[in-house]
């Protein structure tokens, strides 16, 4: 074999591999959410308030292909490497995105919260019809964190003009206000019942 | 390479840290090991007494180094009794004859070797036995035979073998390093016979002993310590997979064992004789170090008293520990739920030997601990897969940031420690602090396979995330509490209770919420149902056991001889 430097390699694809798995997150959907690393096992199982569980295998983890070739390696050195990380960055952030839809969308069918829009334009009553579907989230001084909404980049114009030029005593934002503090009220009432009963 | 090493660890052990080597050395030989003197040098100059293979009794003093003749003056008179008394052990008989040896690592130099041949000609005339020797080169040689194909041939094993040999000992053990070196070995074990078996665990052992050794001769009581309960939990996982039947595998555990005890009863020793828990390497920076040191060593002294009373010992130095733990407690520093387990034995040990209110002192501290990590943003405790060393180092900015966890939001031991609570029918308390428990997300790992409770880290098994539901039961909580599904406990444990605290010491991260309500049923004493008992092959008992290693040794020895007769 020809000279290697196999103790600096091994950092530095431990630093790539991190590149890699940050990209990948701040890439997709998944960088709003919160991780949890688990040290072992092959499975976790969830299980949710009513009692009822999920399990979610390992068995078929993501995973991204990347090459450099001796061309690129020999023309850009150590800049081959980075953009391959990108590209995997990249890869594995699209894989991310698309199972996590597929995992809320298979959720959101199990117990039935979904609102069909049926071909209709985008509207504030269709985004109050899904707020009816769903518990809400506040914070301890009882402010409404809403949901985050996924969706193609044209329909988001649409949808924010929609917002944007809906007037505050319209009845469709007074019918989101009424949700709002209807749900808030139910939030109450279930962190009300954080408590030990006979 | 590997004779080398093993004669550069023969030649810097010393005659109380060989000892237990020495005797797995004689099971490997297919030696029964009746006694062997735990407290310095033994009764009538017998460290260790044993049958060999064909049922006669020999009997040995071990000496460290070489034998000059100033050192043979010195000893001559405890290898005389050796020689000139007979054996005074629980079943056998003092008119037995035996075979006596004198066992140095060392060489007999010069005058010495003339000086020894008369006194042993003089004895044999006298009626004595005559007094066999085995020096360096014959200890070596079984040694060798003895560990058999259990040094790591592989290169990557090797490796990591070597490394472990020539580590900074007066470390923390690298633990995952070291079970992973055994748990590699016994996988290769290739054992078609009781006997090859029985050889195998105990060539395990000695290979372990290379390593633990280490730590004692640097006085780390507590990196010894480790080192034999990983050997021990090996052991005792090979013996849950293959369903080991007591005689093959119990010489060599109890051999463990008395290595163990040697090193907490030293602990303990240099704990009493200290005024401080502080350690004078890198001094300056101890002051990083001192609350983690603190929790662990509280720990073991908990553990050690939990182990001595499961086997039936009464211990007459709790005062003294106790003194010692109220002149330290304003020290402790957890680092995260790897602290759980001291926790949880310290906990017990409180409750037995002041009253349950101290027990429940530290079990409240705990669930505090756990829910004040988590409130208004904080980040959370780290995980009991976390060591101190990896906390420490994380706290101040010794690791890399790709390092990072996220803890917020979930706990690992919060309803263990509640469920000691319960038991314990704290209920105005509980009823307190579960609105804010309720509101973090409960892991516990279970493994596959029980024999993988042994193993340091698992493959196959389920991580369970439970998101709490808002309203608890307490009479379903009190219900749920008081059973153990014994199908869900190693049996190897279920039967060898005097491992457990150990155990959990060291696998910090096993110490998941059915060991958890084992221990507490055990340490803490409380009445749980033991369900599917009829699986445990063994008596489903609860409470300590009557039987010390030396008399069970003796007991074995002479039903074996009875055996043999018959």
């Amino acid at each position: 074999m020809l000279p290697d430097f196999p103790g600096i390699k091994r950092v530095l694809m431990e630093q790539m591999a991190h590149a890699i798995q940050t990209r990948a997150a701040s890439g997709s959907l998944l960088n709003s959410v919160k991780t949890h690393r688990l040290h072992e096992g092959d499975r976790n199982v969830v299980v949710r308030e009513d009692g009822s569980r999920q399990v979610i295998s390992f068995n078929s983890p993501l995973s991204a292909e990347v090459s450099v070739s001796m061309s690129e390696m020999r023309k850009d050195g150590p800049d081959a490497s980075i953009r391959a990380v990108r590209r995997a960055g990249d890869a594995l952030a699209e894989a991310m995105s698309k199972r996590m839809m597929e995992t809320i969308s298979e959720a959101a069918e199990s117990v039935g919260n979904v609102v069909a829009a049926d071909g209709k334009p985008f509207s504030l009553d269709l985004y109050a019809d899904g707020l009816e579907t769903m518990d809400l989230s506040f914070d301890a001084s009882g402010n409404w964190t809403p949901p985050t909404l996924l969706m193609h980049p044209d329909l988001a114009a649409r949808a924010h003009a929609a917002f944007e030029s809906e007037p505050s005593d319209s009845p469709a934002s007074q019918r989101i206000k009424a949700i709002i503090s209807r749900k808030l009220e139910e939030h109450r009432a279930r962190e009300a019942r954080r408590t030990l009963v006979d | 390479m590997q004779e080398k090493l093993v004669e550069h660890w023969l030649t810097n052990v010393n005659e109380l840290t060989y000892q237990v080597p020495f005797c797995e050395v004689l099971v490997a030989m297919g030696y029964d090991v009746i006694h062997v003197s735990t407290h310095g040098r033994g009764e009538h100059g017998k460290d260790i007494v044993a049958r060999n293979p064909k049922g006669r009794l020999q009997t040995f003093q071990l000496k460290g180094g070489d034998i000059t003749l100033s050192e043979w003056r010195s000893i001559r008179g405890e290898v005389e009794e050796l020689v000139q008394l007979p054996v005074r052990v629980p079943g056998i008989s003092e008119s037995e004859p035996h075979t006596p040896f004198l066992v140095t690592n060392g060489e007999i130099r010069g005058d010495a070797i003339e000086s020894i041949v008369r006194y042993r000609t003089r004895w044999s005339k006298d009626g004595s036995p005559r007094l066999r020797i085995i020096s360096r080169r014959t200890l070596l040689r079984h040694f060798l035979n003895a560990q058999g194909s259990f040094m790591p041939t592989e290169l990557v094993e090797f490796r990591r073998f070597v490394e472990l040999f020539v580590a900074d000992f007066t470390d923390r053990l690298p633990r995952e390093k070291f079970a992973g070196l055994l748990e590699e070995l016994v996988r290769s074990m290739h054992t078609n016979t009781p006997r090859r078996t029985q050889r195998a665990l105990a060539g395990l052992s000695i290979v372990a002993g290379y390593i633990a050794e280490q730590y004692e001769r640097a006085s780390n009581h507590i990196g010894a310590a480790e080192a034999w309960t990983i050997c021990a939990c090996v052991l005792l996982g090979e013996v849950e997979r293959q369903s080991l039947a007591a005689e093959l595998y119990k010489p060599v555990l109890d051999l463990v064992g008395l290595a163990l005890d040697r090193n907490l009863r030293a602990l303990k020793q240099e704990m009493f004789a200290k005024p401080h828990f502080g350690e004078p390497k890198f001094g300056l920076a101890d002051s990083f170090v001192y609350g983690a040191r603190t929790s662990i060593t509280f720990g073991w002294l908990a553990a050690d008293a939990h182990r001595q009373w499961q086997l039936g010992n009464h211990l007459a130095d709790n005062a003294k520990v106790i003194r010692v733990m109220k002149r330290e407690a304003g020290g402790i520093m957890f680092a995260g739920e790897i602290d759980w387990p001291s926790m949880l034995l310290l906990a017990t040990y409180l409750e037995r030997v002041m009253d349950s209110r101290e027990g429940e002192a530290v079990l409240e501290r705990w669930v505090r601990l756990i829910l004040g990590a988590n409130q208004g943003g904080q980040e959370g405790l780290p995980s009991p897969y976390w060591t101190h060393e990896r906390v420490i180092e994380w706290t101040h900015g010794m690791l890399p940031p790709r390092d990072a966890e996220n803890f917020a939001g979930h706990t690992y031991t919060l309803l263990s420690a509640l469920d000691m609570l319960v038991r314990r029918m704290r209920r105005q308390y509980v009823a307190h602090c579960w609105p804010e428990a309720s509101r973090l997300q409960q892991c516990d790992f279970k493994p596959d396979e029980l024999s993988a409770y042994f193993q340091w880290s698992v493959d196959k098994g389920e991580v369970t995330t439970t998101i709490s539901p808002r309203e608890a039961s307490w009479s379903k909580w009190r219900e749920g509490t008081a059973r153990i599904d014994a199908n869900q406990i190693p049996k190897a444990l279920l039967r060898h209770p005097e491992w457990l605290a150990p155990y959990l010491m060291t696998y910090p991260h096993r110490a998941n919420r059915t060991m958890s309500a084992l221990a507490d049923a055990l340490f803490g004493r409380r009445a749980v149902e033991l369900l599917n008992v009829k699986s445990v092959n063994s008596s489903p008992t609860m409470h300590s056991t009557s039987v010390t290693p030396a008399t069970d040794l003796a007991k074995r020895g002479a039903a074996k001889r009875r055996r043999s007769k018959e």
